[in-house]
């Protein structure tokens, strides 16, 4: 599953950091280097990572490339979650509804 | 540092608000769907013989297995009884890690209640290689995985 992936990659504290940057928006790889203690190329070596697991993608501007970041794999966790809950609702529904008519079922078992 | 939206689920029952709130917490064992969401039966391969919600503020919500083994899914922060619920989510987790789910009951003009879920607080658990140990555990850690995910984002 493509978050397995995610979370791995994330795993390293720097990239991570690299990875909340690009939440404000899409940025060129010097102007997010700026903002670390490392080197550009090193910079340039997590985005790279991030790329592989599908959390950034980039576009040549120019000379410069810019990164972004893309949603799918949190969107991927965001649905298994969703369905727990949605599964978890339906079931309270359909046995509270039907629970008798008179809406006072509490006393009784399912 | 940017937040996880909350996961929001909203469902109308055809009962008053009163009637919906005690049928979730008080029989909350008797319609949670066990067989396919809980621990034991997602990592260990086992349905738990019960789950419990204990009433009140402080009250555990937690799954018994059939061997007598226990998971705790989180504890009871708020009761308004008829009207909101709200309790921590942390298998396997320490209190600051915890997630967080409100469950609101609110009275429609029908008569029926609209049970609104959000589930939220994703940033809280900064823990994630270690969590990450025991991913491939079921369900669980996708719950810490996202959590951990959500830490980082």
């Amino acid at each position: 599953m493509a978050y397995e992936k995610a979370l791995t990659v994330l795993s390293d504290p720097t990239r991570r950091a690299v990875f909340e940057k690009l939440r404000a928006g899409p940025l060129a790889v010097s102007a997010l280097a700026k903002d670390f203690p490392v080197s550009r190329p090193a910079i340039s070596q997590h985005l790279g990572i991030l790329k592989g697991a599908g959390l950034v993608e980039d576009k040549a501007e120019g000379t410069r490339r810019i990164y972004a970041i893309r949603t799918g794999p949190l969107e991927e966790l965001r649905d298994w979650l969703d369905s727990f809950w949605g599964e978890a609702l339906d079931a309270y529904k359909t046995a509270l509804e039907n629970e008798g008519d008179d809406g006072h079922g509490q006393d009784r078992t399912g | 540092m940017g937040k996880i939206a909350p996961v929001e689920k909203t469902i109308e029952v055809d009962r008053d608000p009163q009637t919906a709130f005690e049928f979730f917490t008080t029989r909350f064992g008797d319609w949670w769907p066990k067989a396919t969401h809980s621990v034991g039966a997602d990592s260990h391969g086992i349905v738990p013989e019960r789950v419990l919600m204990e009433p009140g503020v402080g009250g555990h919500i937690y799954e018994v297995l059939p061997d007598g083994r226990e998971f705790i899914w989180g504890r009871i922060t708020v009761w308004e009884t008829g009207t909101r619920l709200v309790f921590s989510w942390q298998i396997d987790k320490p209190d600051e890690q915890a997630t967080e789910v409100e469950v609101t009951f609110t009275r429609l003009e029908s008569g029926r209640t609209r049970v609104q879920l959000t589930h939220r607080n994703w940033e809280n658990d900064p823990r994630g290689s270690t969590l990450r140990d025991n991913y491939d555990e079921g369900w669980d850690p996708v719950v810490a995985a996202y959590a951990d995910l959500a830490a980082s984002a």
